[in-house]
């Protein structure tokens, strides 16, 4: 196993302790097992708020608002589902500009050996992002990196489980970045530190609580 | 190897075929249509192109048509006629022109005014609507003010109401003072009515009182009179009664040369009724006082070897704690537990001053000074200094302590010495307002003596023991104590001898004691005469004889005769 | 070794012949437009071999409506990012030829297709799986080597469909040293109506022996040899059927598609049309 690499098991280990973790903090992160083989498995997060920006400078006043739903109303069907659609609707109304509503999916690749983040970006017309303002909404710290680099940085890609266009955080640098992380891997929870570092560039924002895991 | 080349072969096979297949057939076919293609667009262009061509020669076409009609039509009829007709025409047409200008022009003036009178109008509508809603401000003003000016009416009725409640209260409470002033001097002229009554009754009281002492005396003079008769029938030396009167008229200080240890009871008698809780001899020794706790204080004479009762001195409304001399012998200095300290004259044994002051007993009291001034020493833990002469306390000092008993020294540079319930003896300066100094003693001090020269103190204490300070040092220079000798009460009095040789005291079972002040040697024990507790003692000033007073009335001359 | 160079050069030169039209429901002028033909490199990308397709049919529709243009045949909207070769091969392998593709400017199915509105979007996917697929075989470490004119020069030998250019630098990705053969092989499955399968695969035995396509077929499809075997099942890659024993590591090394990855169709009788 390369450095700054983790392997499947481990992958597994550090996502079933992350669920716990959310499900303690009622986070709305799931863990869907399609077959118990690498990159058969979405870690994700649905519903995810975050007001688009109109332009860089814009960007200090950027929030993300954070709708979390309870398990229960995750766990039951149509009225939920209904209630959930009227409280978006509610939250259209009342602050309609650029709200879009993220969906983040984390799959183990099992060609780079290391978790990928996948997000989708929908506006309120049920639009999806285009590229171009996906790059846009990237925070200003990054902004020359997505300059430079933007075809290497987030690019839109298939999805490898449902086969429909994603976006795509590139995952050529993950290893390199993780590498220069001083931590033992076997006691911490890679997740987290990936996932917090990287995360925050396409509006995924880690709650702090979730630092304290795998520190034993 | 075989094999390998198998699926080699097979693969280049299908690969060549899927090539010819896909490719090759329809290369030619595709790279035609492709030109074909090319050229139908290019054709499509440039017919376009034509096309566009055409249209713009046929418009020029149809313009140059209408040209070449114009100019034919013009060049066509001809004829005088039909130019002067033009003429006529473009004369009139001209005309209407002009006319057609001339009414534009009106046209253009009216609407000037036109404006001109919708501006002036616009304004002044402006201006009417400004004034109405002067109006409707005013008359909300006007409203407004109505509304308050009702406001301020109703409150003025209602200030006057009150005014009335408060002028008929304002009345009732003067009525009230009047009839309470009234009153009050109804009140004073019966407090001055009751003043004057309690002086006169306290003027009658001291009359009465004069006149009893007055009384006594004359008995006394009488008595003395009937005594000098019968003597005078007897048939006596006459040298020496001459010549006694003569001194204690001079006053003049006994002098003692030796102490002389008494050495049994001398003389008996009933002091008081009660409690002797007092007793001093004037600096003559020819008088004796006595305080008891029957309020009174006697005075006795020295004759004959018995002590004669001169005099009763009334008014203390308490016992009497402690007496004193003036060095003139002209008062003695009473202090009683009523609270006050009291002189009386001795010649005609009146009251003559009353102090009062303390908020305890006093239970010390001294001529100080030139006798013009008392010191008392009080169980309300005050000194106060009195000057007779004024009549008033000039002086409080705090000692902290319940006073048992002080001296007072010239000598020893106008100083106060107060022994006190604390154990402590202390030493006031009058000259100055600082306590000066303390010594402190095993026990409760009761009493204080001062040596003849002055140089020692004796103080008596509850441990049952006389301590001999020297005044110089500040320092206990002996200690006179013996079995059997418990100090009885916080006011058991010890004294010097005359001579300072000899210190004397009384002891709770009735025995009275004699020390050598240097050693605090035991020189005698003076026994089985008082039944109770001796009290106060006193040495009489030639040294001849000793007085001693218990708890139960005794008082008991002693002498070595 | 010529052999082999000859069999890079005919995969290479596969073409195929599209009769392209425009969706009728966007022609926008009286008279429907003329299919255009055209004959487009089997390892290329829809998108980046029709612009003149695609400037010829703007002219018949509505500029006001124009959009993202999109490739449909049959109903079934071509994802532009899989190689043309694969498409034809997945979609209407063994139909007749040419290919009838039709092409729209509007409502684009942004739910299925990647958004494609520049060159560099092709180019970006293009390197990506070109770098998954180095890391796959030699642990990026060829990739990362590289410099970065020879990236471009990997990719401007596919934009112009030029064999030598490409070639010069794609026989180093290619490249296995001695007899250590490539640590996974880069290949996907496609099947009509599911989504593709990619896993690990080491191209030989661990006692050293090279495994063939079929090992590969039957780890990934486990039923799927007696399929073959009775002939309702096609695995074609590159339009062809490769024999089922040949090694697998050679395929990956002379069959793979421009992008390093060998993409194998499996088609099954039922989905025939």
């Amino acid at each position: 196993m390369a450095t700054g690499t983790i392997s499947w098991v481990k992958f597994k280990k550090d996502a079933v302790e992350f669920i716990k973790r959310s499900e303690e903090l009622r986070d709305s992160w799931e863990f869907m097992v399609l077959q118990e083989e690498p990159g058969k498995e979405i870690l994700m997060k649905k519903h995810v708020y975050r007001k688009m920006k109109k332009n860089c400078s814009d960007e200090c006043k950027e929030e993300t608002i954070t709708m979390t739903t309870t398990d229960g109303e995750l766990g039951l069907s149509s009225d939920s589902d209904d209630s959930l659609f009227e409280e978006c609707r509610a939250l259209q109304s009342s602050s309609l500009s650029g709200l879009c509503s993220y969906e983040y999916h984390i799959i183990y690749s099992d060609s780079y050996s290391l978790p990928v983040l996948y997000f989708n970006s929908y506006k309120e017309d049920g639009r999806l992002l285009t590229l171009d303002e996906i790059w846009e909404n990237i925070p200003c710290l990054y902004q020359t990196h997505v300059k430079e680099e933007k075809w290497s940085f987030v690019t839109q890609q298939d999805h490898p489980i449902l086969c429909r266009p994603f976006y795509q955080l590139h995952p050529c640098h993950t290893a390199d970045v993780m590498r220069n992380v001083p931590l033992d891997w076997s006691n911490n929870n890679y997740l987290v530190t990936w996932l917090s570092s990287v995360g925050p560039v396409v509006g995924l924002n880690l709650s702090l609580s979730y630092a304290t895991l795998g520190n034993r | 190897m075989a094999d390998a080349v198998g699926w080699k072969r097979n693969l280049r096979k299908q690969l060549r075929q899927r090539n010819r297949v896909e490719c090759e057939y329809f290369k030619e076919l595709i790279n035609n249509h492709n030109k074909i293609f090319e050229g139908v667009d290019s054709m499509r262009t440039q017919n376009v192109a034509l096309q566009i061509q055409v249209e713009r020669l046929k418009q020029e076409n149809l313009d140059l048509n209408l040209k070449s009609e114009t100019s034919s039509s013009g060049n066509g009829g001809g004829g005088k006629a039909s130019n002067e007709k033009i003429q006529s025409l473009e004369q009139k047409l001209f005309k209407l022109q002009e006319e057609l200008t001339e009414m534009h022009r009106r046209k253009g003036e009216n609407a000037q005014q036109l404006i001109d009178v919708s501006h002036e109008l616009q304004e002044k509508e402006k201006l009417l609507t400004s004034k109405d809603t002067k109006l409707t401000e005013t008359l909300f003003q006007l409203d407004s003010l109505r509304n308050e000016m009702k406001h301020l009416e109703d409150s003025i009725i209602e200030k006057e109401t009150a005014y009335q409640l408060l002028r008929d209260e304002h009345q009732a409470l003067q009525l009230a003072c009047t009839s309470a002033e009234e009153k009050l001097r109804v009140a004073k002229e019966e407090n001055t009515e009751l003043i004057t009554r309690w002086m006169e009754l306290k003027g009658k009281q001291a009359e009465f009182l004069n006149f009893d002492n007055e009384e006594y005396h004359k008995k006394q003079r009488a008595k003395l009179k009937q005594d000098l008769k019968e003597a005078a029938e007897t048939h006596v030396d006459i040298k020496q009664p001459k010549i006694r009167p003569q001194r204690s008229g001079s006053q003049s200080m006994q002098i003692c040369y030796q102490a002389i240890i008494p050495t049994h009871a001398h003389y008996k008698f009933d002091a008081h009724d009660g409690e002797v809780n007092a007793v001093r001899f004037t600096l003559s020794g020819r008088i004796c006082a006595t305080g008891g706790a029957d309020r009174k204080i006697k005075l006795w004479e020295y004759g004959n070897g018995q002590l004669i009762l001169k005099g009763s001195l009334m008014g203390s409304n308490a016992g009497v704690m402690c007496v004193d001399f003036d060095s003139q012998e002209h008062h003695v200095l009473g202090a009683s537990n009523d609270f006050a300290s009291r002189v009386w004259s001795i010649a005609d044994h009146r009251l003559r001053h009353t102090l009062t002051g303390h908020s305890g007993k006093v239970l010390a009291a001294k001529f100080f000074g030139d006798a013009s001034k008392v010191v008392s020493g009080s169980h309300d833990r005050t000194l106060k200094v009195w000057d007779l002469r004024s009549k008033a306390c000039i002086r409080t000092i705090f000692a902290g302590s319940s006073c048992n008993d002080l001296v007072t020294s010239e000598a020893a540079g106008s100083t106060i010495i107060s022994g006190h319930f604390d154990k402590k003896v202390r030493f006031f300066d009058t000259r100055s307002d600082t306590c000066g100094n303390e010594i402190t003693l095993q026990g409760r001090v009761t009493s204080l003596d001062l040596s003849p020269d002055r140089t020692m103190l004796l103080s008596s204490t509850r441990e049952d023991s006389l301590k001999v300070i020297d005044l110089r040092m500040n320092q206990v220079i002996s200690t006179c104590c013996a079995d059997g000798f418990h100090v009885g009460n916080d006011y058991s009095r010890a004294v010097f001898s005359p001579d300072g040789q000899y210190t004397l005291a009384g002891s709770q079972d009735g025995s009275v004691f004699i020390w050598n002040t240097a050693t605090g040697k035991l020189e005698t024990r003076l026994m089985k005469e008082h039944h109770s507790s001796v009290v106060a003692v006193a040495w009489q000033p030639s040294g001849a004889m000793v007085i001693s007073c218990d708890r139960t009335k005794k008082a008991i001359l002693w002498s070595d005769i | 070794m010529a052999d082999d160079r000859e069999v890079l050069r005919e995969v290479w030169e596969g073409r195929l012949p599209v009769a392209f039209s425009l969706s009728s429901d966007e022609v926008s002028v009286m008279e429907q437009p003329e299919p255009y033909y055209l004959l487009v490199p089997r390892q290329s990308y829809l998108t980046l071999v029709t612009d003149k397709v695609q400037k010829h049919f703007k002219t018949y529709t509505d500029p006001d409506k124009v959009g993202e243009v999109w490739f449909e045949y049959e109903g079934q909207p071509l994802k532009w990012h899989i190689p043309i070769g694969v498409l034809f091969d997945l979609y209407s392998f063994s139909s007749t030829l040419p290919w009838k593709i039709t092409l729209h400017f509007q409502n684009f199915p942004d739910e299925e297709l990647l958004g494609c509105r520049s060159k560099e979007a092709i180019e970006s996917h293009f390197m990506a799986c070109v770098k998954e697929a180095d890391c796959l075989k030699h642990r990026s470490q060829v990739i990362n080597g590289m410099q970065k004119k020879d990236h471009k020069q990997l990719w401007m030998g596919l934009q112009n469909d030029k064999f030598d250019q490409f070639w010069a630098i794609n026989r180093r990705l290619m490249e296995h040293t001695g007899d250590e053969p490539f640590r996974n092989i880069p290949f996907r499955i496609y099947q009509v109506d599911k989504s593709y399968i990619q896993s690990l695969f080491r191209p030989v035995t661990d006692d050293g022996e090279p495994l063939t396509l079929g090992d590969l077929l039957k780890e990934n499809l486990p039923d799927i040899i007696p399929k073959i075997d009775a002939c309702v099942t096609q695995v074609i890659i590159q339009g062809v059927e490769p024999p089922l024993d040949t090694p697998i590591q050679w395929l990956s090394e002379h069959l793979s598609h421009p992008d390093n990855f060998l993409h194998i169709c499996v088609l099954h009788e039922t989905d025939d049309r």
